[in-house]
This record gives structure tokens, C-alpha cells and sequence, in this order.
């Protein structure tokens, strides 16, 4: 019997307590499987980018990487067609999520590297971005990038962490017996969806066709809860890197990623209806590469399906406007 | 807010915990205040739009429960009986008509073929929890029980988060002596050990065991809902699987509430004692929601009762005639009004109305008993002595009795209900060839895994029983011993299964944060 008061063992339960959070979070994973986590939610396609960049042999060259403007707003297969017929040849993919964070594109970012050399890499961004990670980066993120995100002040950070050991655990046990926990160890070529997938219209909004514009009125609603939500930067112009630590950082990470491998990097800025707004970080993503303002969008109402998302037709619109830029981009490419 | 979420475990805890141990080491009434004032927001987290109510209501019944105490020390009974019939109107009053108002007027409507409309009335979270509460203290105070306290600790009382949404249903003698007495506010580790652990293991009950049968039980109660009529092995694992749910996510909630308290300094009274190991229906109402079967005993059962009685009495009215009236009729109507206070639908009213039948039943069967024991006695034979297989046979019927009742209860409809139990009669088809062998697998565990807990291991004050870790604990860790038996200990075993427990409990809230089930009433 252990001759301990009971504040010490009070301590000493919340020690263990720790403790097995710590080995929990430890525990090895199949990425494969981690990237499986996201099945049957709107993160559906994060399956597809780990199976389109590990299992697919086909190259990759242009990349589209965003928040869920660029899914639903840049379709990679019309823009695949367009730059053949402008004679540049190149296969493309849109690993672009729903919702805004840009610790997702970094992971992303990290399979596309690890085993592709895109020639353009598409970065899709918006008037301002968010101060938050995205909410899905906790689920495919390897243990060591939750743990440390490498820079300060990450205001998911301890909601990231503290999911960490469970799913470990549950990723522990699938790799040990994948039918337990519904996450397969083997690629399937049958159920592949792919090389190229679409991302617009119907794909993006699976309640509705997604081909039918927004009433103005609808709109307008999305604008004003969208504009209700948005706060100017609150910190001086000095403490970006902290304001908005998540997108600098992984802006930083993914350029390197793209230098290292001779990509080039191109942002594509993706209005809301009737953005009139400049591009905050327009600056600090030109240290990186061009940045193409689809400014045109905002005025037309009958591209919109919602408030910040295109139609198929407004897809197509954008994408026909894009591919010049593209192909001139991997013109230019080595 | 909910124990089981991350905001209440690293956020609203280790707040309340430090500024009331901070300011109990100043003065007591700060660490009251404190305490009172953190529970009042933890209420408010949920709903802030309800938080008047409950101030109202704890305004109300302090002034109410104040005057109740005057007549009595002035020995005026009829004013007693005034002022407390005053006080349950009101309080009854405000119950019935967030509660039941839509209900009955729809009901109303549906009989009447009438229109009346009715805006939709949002039910307070807790109502039915804190009304009952300040219930019984009006009636405790009419009966002499109360003393007159300042509005501080009826406060406190009143409001004492653990115990605030969903129980244990607490009375004054239970808990204003403990937060009056002089030891209250002060830090007191071993309290703070003991209802860690406690709440690690109703934490662990509720995310690990709770959640993951309600992973089950929810789908077939949702298939069934969409029109599925389930075949004879999903009707039984959506009979089971929901009682071993609402099982372990109450007594659950029970635990952590328990666990709470002695955290900071109170002990709670039980609210489960294994119910599921009852062997009558008497005996699982005795240690199932126990602080509600006492106050319906108390506040409902024997004021029916005892007016019954008497006019049994005064009919001379024997045997099965006088069961009738003094037994069969006010546990019916009790049960009924059981099943009311769970919620306002017809499916609650028929779950309340099963019990009172199984109720009945079993008090007829235990008179029969006796009667036979009495004539075997006045024979000169032996008396009868159960046989093991008798014991068993009486648990399962308990136990398919208890689990027809849940389908009713958990059933969204009446209809639904008796599709359920239809399939439970194979009247739906006996197989369902969809149920992949993974799946088969699954449940098994699960199920085994469950009623493994619930026949063989000790519940959460056997396995404290060291520590009195309730505040009525002493009369009841003797009762129904488990198979195995295991006391815990500050060993190093002890700290690394409360270790581990709680990790896990806390881990599992990553599934997503399921509400109690209890929080709806």
C-alpha cells in the first residue's frame, strides 16, 4: 500500500490520466486509413486525394488546393480540356476542401509532394482568411503536425490536441483489425473514383443539382450573414504572423514545399456576390507568387448557387477565364 | 452545459473548484456565494432565457417555505395547509403549463375537432428536477422537517449544479446540514479523490458503455420510426441495447453527479443500485431513479394511499377487493403520473400505465405468496423455498418486463412501439439476411459486454464502499453483492484503473458529445 496523502493521489490519478493521453497519442497509424476518417461527411473527397497522390500512377501537373470557393468554383476537368486545346497538355486535380483553414491544403500539400511534381499549384484564397485552422486537419494530419504546428498561437491547437490519443487509438485498432473501425489497409482499383474528379455543381452541393442560380434575395442573405461574421484585422500590421498564424504559416510551408520541388505558385483570389473587398493578404501572397483576382465573378448573380459558391455554369465561366493564366503558367514551368 | 463535454471538464470544473476553494479559505459565505452563482450560470450556459425561471422558482419557494415554517412554529395547521396548498399550485402551476400545455392542447384539438392554437412553449431544461425538488421541501417544511435558513444556502440548495438538471431529487436534511456545517468551503483532498473517481467511472459509463449502445439502439429506433418493421433479432437488440443504454447513461449521469458533490464537500443521496439485478419489478423501482420512487412514495403513493385504506376500512372490504383499492389503484395512478413527469406524449402515459400493471401484478403475486405461506404454516408444513431456477425465472421476467417497458419509452411513437414488440414476436420475420457477421460480432460484445457489467461487477458504491461515497451509501453497498467483488483502494492498482478510467471517459467524449437522456425531463 502506497503511503501517500490524498492530494498526491489526487494528483497522481490525474498524472496517469495524462499519461495514457500521451501513449495514446503515440500509438503508429496507417495514413492511409487516417484519411479514410472523413468518409461520409462534406470532407469526403479527403480519402480521394491520399489515393489519387499514393495509389494513382498517373502524373499530376496542375493542383488546385483551397478552401470550398475553389471546390466548387474551379472545375478541374473542364480546365484539364481547356489547356489541351491551348496546347498545353496537363493533367489536373482539385484537392480543395469545404470550409476555410489552410493547415488542410498544407497536409494535402504533403501527399502531393511526397510523391507527385505538380508543374502549377493553384492556391485558392479569399478576401480575408480565417484565423482558425480547419476543422477537419485533426483527422488527417499525421500526430507530430497536430503537435506541433510550428508556430504560435494556434487557436485550434488544443481541440486538435486533445483529439489526438482517441484517434489514435481508433486508428491503432483499425490497423490492427480494419473491419472493427469500417477503415480498410488496402487499395481497392474498383472503387477508385478516378484521376480526375469532378468538384462542382451537383459534387459540391449534394441537396440540389447545383445548376440552379440563387435568388437575389438569397443572396443577399448570405452576403450579410458572411459580412456579419467578418472582423477587420485586430492586432497592428506587425502581428499578422499571429493574427493569422494558420494561414501565413502553412502559406510559408506550402511554398517551400512547391520551391523545393520547382512548382509554380499561383494564388486565385474567389469573390463572394457583390465582394467589393480588397484582398488583405494580396501582399503577403505576392512574395510567393501571382495572384489572379476573379473579380469579375461579383457583379453577376446568375453564376451564384449560394452567397460564395458558383453554379456549374459559373464553374465553367471561371474556368474557361482561368486556363490561360494556367497554361501560360506552365509555359513557363521547367 | 453537459459533464460529459470538454468545456465543462477543462473549462467551468477547474474554475468553480478553484474560486470556491479560493475564497472558502477567506470566508465560507464567499465560497457559497461563488458556488451559487457558478451553478446559476451553469444553468444558464444551456438557455440563458430559462435562468429567471429558476431564480423565480427559487425566490418563490424560499418566501413560500419561510412562511410554511412560521405557521408551523406558530401551530397553525390550517394556515400550513394554506400556504403549502398555495405553494404546489404555483409550483405545479409552472410545471404543467411549460410541460403540458402543448400537449393538452393538442389533445384537446384532436378530441374536440377544434383549432385552438397554442404557441409552442420550450420546455426549461430541468423543470421537472427542480420543481420536484422545491416540492418536496414546501411538504418537508409543512412537516416539520426544515428549519428557517438565510436565502444564501436555500440558495445554494436550490441551485447546487451536480445535482441541478437531471438529480439525484434531493431533500433539506440531505444536503443544508452538509453545506451549513462548518467544514463546508474548505479543501478537503480526500473528498476531492474520492469524487474524482467516482466521477471518472460514471464519465467512463456514460461516453464508453452509454454512447456506444446508443451507436446501436438509435438506428433500429430510427429505422422503425421511417416505417422498418424489424425482424425478431432487431426488435430484441433495440430492446436491450436501449435498456443497458439508458442504463448506464443515467446511472452514469447519477455517478458523476454523486462524484461532484463530494468534490466539493457534499454527499448526494443514490440514485441506482443495480436495478438491473432486481428479481421484481417492486425491487427494481426500489434501486431504480431512486430519489424519484422515494418522492413518489412519499409525496404521491401514500397520500393516495392512505385515504384508500380507510375507506377499505370503513367498507370492510377484504382479500382481492381490498387489494384492489388499497394497493392496485394508487400504484396505478402513481405510475401514471410516473410516466407523465418523464414527458408529455402518450407513450410516456403508456410506459408509466405498463408499470403500474407490472407493479400490481407483482404485489398480487407477493400476497398470493403469503397467503400460501400463511396456509402451509397453519398446516404444520414447511414453508416454501425458492429454487435457483425460480430466482432466474423471476429475473428474466423482470428483465423482458423492464425491456418492453424501455421499447415503449424510447419508441417515438406509440405505433412504433408495438412494431417493435410485434417483431419481438417474430411477427415481423425472424431473420433479416442484411446483418453482415461484423455486425453480429459487434453487438454480441457489446451486449455481453454490458450485461456482463451489469450481472457480475460491483456498482460504483460497492466499489467505493470505503469511502461512504453517498450520502445514504451505508444502507445500500450490502445489497445485491456482485459476483465479483472489488473494493477500490489509493494503491497503485486503484490510482491507474481511476487513471485510466477517467482518460478513457474523457477520450470517448471525442465521439460526440450525446446529451443525457434524462436531460429531456
Amino acid at each position: 500500500m502506497l503511503q501517500l496523502n490524498a492530494r498526491r493521489k489526487t494528483l497522481l490519478i490525474l498524472g496517469i490520466a495524462f499519461l495514457a493521453a500521451v501513449a495514446a497519442a503515440l500509438l503508429p497509424d496507417d495514413p492511409y486509413q487516417r484519411w479514410q476518417l472523413l468518409d461520409g461527411t462534406i470532407q469526403k473527397n479527403a480519402r480521394w486525394i491520399y489515393e489519387r497522390t499514393n495509389f494513382d500512377p498517373t502524373p499530376i501537373d496542375v493542383a488546385v488546393l483551397g478552401p470550398s470557393r475553389s471546390a466548387a468554383d474551379v472545375d478541374s476537368r473542364k480546365l484539364e480540356a481547356a489547356l489541351t486545346e491551348l496546347g498545353t497538355p496537363a493533367h489536373v486535380v482539385n484537392f480543395s476542401l469545404p470550409e476555410a483553414g489552410r493547415d488542410i491544403n498544407y497536409a494535402a500539400a504533403r501527399e502531393l509532394f511526397k510523391t507527385k511534381s505538380p508543374k502549377v499549384l493553384v492556391l485558392g484564397v479569399t478576401e480575408k482568411p480565417s484565423r482558425f485552422g480547419h476543422p477537419a486537419f485533426k483527422y488527417v494530419a499525421p500526430s507530430w503536425l497536430v503537435a506541433d504546428p510550428g508556430y504560435f498561437i494556434n487557436l485550434n491547437y488544443l481541440s486538435n490536441l486533445i483529439y489526438l490519443p482517441y484517434r489514435q487509438m481508433e486508428l491503432f485498432l483499425a490497423d490492427l483489425w480494419p473491419p472493427l473501425m469500417g477503415l480498410t489497409k488496402t487499395f481497392d482499383p474498383a472503387t477508385y473514383r478516378g484521376s480526375n474528379i469532378d468538384t462542382t455543381g451537383a459534387q459540391f452541393f449534394p441537396n440540389s443539382s447545383g445548376s440552379v442560380p440563387a435568388s437575389h434575395a438569397e443572396l443577399m442573405r448570405g452576403v450579410h450573414k458572411l459580412e456579419k461574421g467578418m472582423r477587420p484585422p485586430i492586432l497592428p500590421a506587425s502581428l499578422r504572423d499571429v493574427e493569422f498564424g494558420d494561414e501565413r504559416h502553412y502559406i510559408r510551408e506550402i511554398a517551400e514545399l512547391a520551391r523545393a520541388r520547382g512548382t509554380r505558385l499561383v494564388f486565385l483570389n474567389l469573390p463572394f456576390y457583390s465582394d467589393s473587398d480588397t484582398i488583405q493578404e494580396e501582399p503577403f501572397y505576392q512574395e510567393f507568387g501571382d495572384v489572379i483576382d476573379a473579380a469579375f465573378l461579383a457583379s453577376h448573380p446568375e453564376w451564384y448557387a449560394d452567397y460564395g459558391h458558383l453554379t456549374a455554369h459559373g464553374a465553367g465561366i471561371l474556368t474557361a477565364w482561368l486556363a490561360p493564366t494556367i497554361s501560360k503558367e506552365l509555359g513557363k514551368a521547367k | 452545459m453537459l459533464f460529459n463535454s470538454f468545456a465543462f471538464i477543462f473549462g467551468f470544473l477547474p474554475l468553480t473548484f478553484a474560486v470556491t476553494y479560493l475564497l472558502g479559505r477567506w470566508k465560507q459565505a464567499a465560497a457559497k456565494v461563488a458556488l451559487t452563482l457558478m451553478s446559476l450560470g451553469f444553468y444558464a450556459w444551456w438557455r440563458p432565457i430559462h435562468l429567471p425561471l429558476l431564480l423565480g422558482s427559487i425566490v418563490f419557494n424560499y418566501y413560500v417555505g419561510a412562511a410554511i415554517q412560521r405557521a408551523v412554529a406558530a401551530g397553525r395547521g390550517a394556515r400550513v395547509n394554506l400556504i403549502l396548498a398555495f405553494g404546489l399550485a404555483v409550483d405545479l402551476s409552472a410545471l404543467g403549463w411549460f410541460k403540458y400545455a402543448n400537449f393538452v392542447a393538442d389533445n384537446a384539438n384532436a378530441v374536440l375537432h377544434t383549432n385552438f392554437a397554442l404557441a409552442h412553449i420550450a420546455l426549461p431544461l430541468a423543470i421537472s428536477f427542480f420543481t420536484f425538488q422545491k416540492i418536496a421541501y414546501l411538504v418537508d417544511s409543512a412537516r416539520g422537517d426544515t428549519l428557517p435558513m438565510r436565502p444564501l444556502d436555500f440558495a445554494l440548495f436550490a441551485s447546487f449544479f451536480p445535482q441541478l438538471i437531471a438529480g439525484p431529487i434531493t431533500h433539506y436534511k440531505e444536503i443544508v446540514p452538509q453545506i451549513d456545517g462548518p467544514l463546508f468551503g474548505k479543501l478537503i483532498w480526500r473528498n476531492v479523490m474520492v469524487g474524482l473517481v467516482i466521477f471518472a467511472i460514471g464519465l467512463f459509463k456514460k461516453t464508453v458503455i452509454a454512447d456506444t449502445l446508443s451507436g446501436y439502439a438509435n438506428p433500429l429506433f430510427t429505422d422503425v420510426a421511417h416505417g422498418k418493421a424489424l425482424d425478431v433479432t432487431f426488435s430484441w437488440l433495440a430492446a436491450i441495447t436501449f435498456t443497458l443504454q439508458v442504463y448506464f447513461d443515467f446511472s452514469g449521469y447519477s455517478d458523476m453527479a454523486i462524484g461532484l458533490g463530494r468534490m466539493f464537500g457534499v454527499k448526494l443521496p443514490l440514485n441506482f443500485h443495480s436495478p438491473l439485478r432486481a428479481r421484481s419489478m417492486t425491487d427494481y423501482w426500489r434501486r431504480w431513479h431512486m430519489t424519484l420512487q422515494r418522492f413518489i412514495v412519499a409525496y404521491i403513493y401514500q397520500p393516495l394511499s392512505l385515504p384508500l385504506s380507510r375507506l377499505a376500512a370503513e367498507h370492510d372490504l377484504r382479500g382481492w377487493p381490498s387489494f384492489a383499492v388499497e394497493i392496485a389503484i394508487p400504484i396505478f395512478i402513481t405510475f401514471v403520473l410516473v410516466g407523465l413527469w418523464h414527458g408529455a406524449g402518450w407513450t410516456f402515459i403508456i410506459f408509466g400505465a405498463m408499470h403500474g400493471v407490472y407493479l400490481c401484478v407483482n404485489e398480487a403475486w407477493v400476497l398470493r405468496h403469503k397467503n400460501r405461506h400463511r396456509k402451509r404454516r397453519r398446516q404444520g408444513l414447511p414453508p416454501l423455498i425458492e429454487k435457483r431456477f425460480e430466482k432466474a425465472l423471476y429475473h428474466l421476467i423482470t428483465l423482458l418486463a423492464i425491456g418492453y417497458g424501455n421499447v415503449m419509452f424510447r419508441a417515438a411513437s406509440v405505433r412504433d412501439a408495438v412494431s417493435v414488440w410485434r417483431g419481438s414476436i417474430g411477427l415481423n420475420g425472424a431473420y433479416d439476411p442484411n446483418m453482415s457477421l461484423q455486425q453480429g460480432v459487434e453487438l454480441a460484445v457489446v451486449i455481453l459486454l454490458g450485461v456482463a457489467i451489469v450481472a457480475f461487477m460491483p456498482n460504483t458504491q460497492q466499489i467505493m464502499r470505503r469511502f461512504v461515497p453517498a450520502y445514504n451509501a451505508a444502507e445500500w453497498v450490502d445489497v445485491a453483492p456482485a459476483m465479483l467483488s472489488w473494493t477500490w483502494a489509493p494503491n497503485w492498482a486503484g490510482l491507474l484503473f481511476a487513471g485510466v478510467t477517467l482518460f478513457l471517459g474523457v477520450m470517448f467524449i471525442q465521439r460526440g458529445q450525446a446529451i443525457f437522456l434524462y436531460f429531456n425531463f
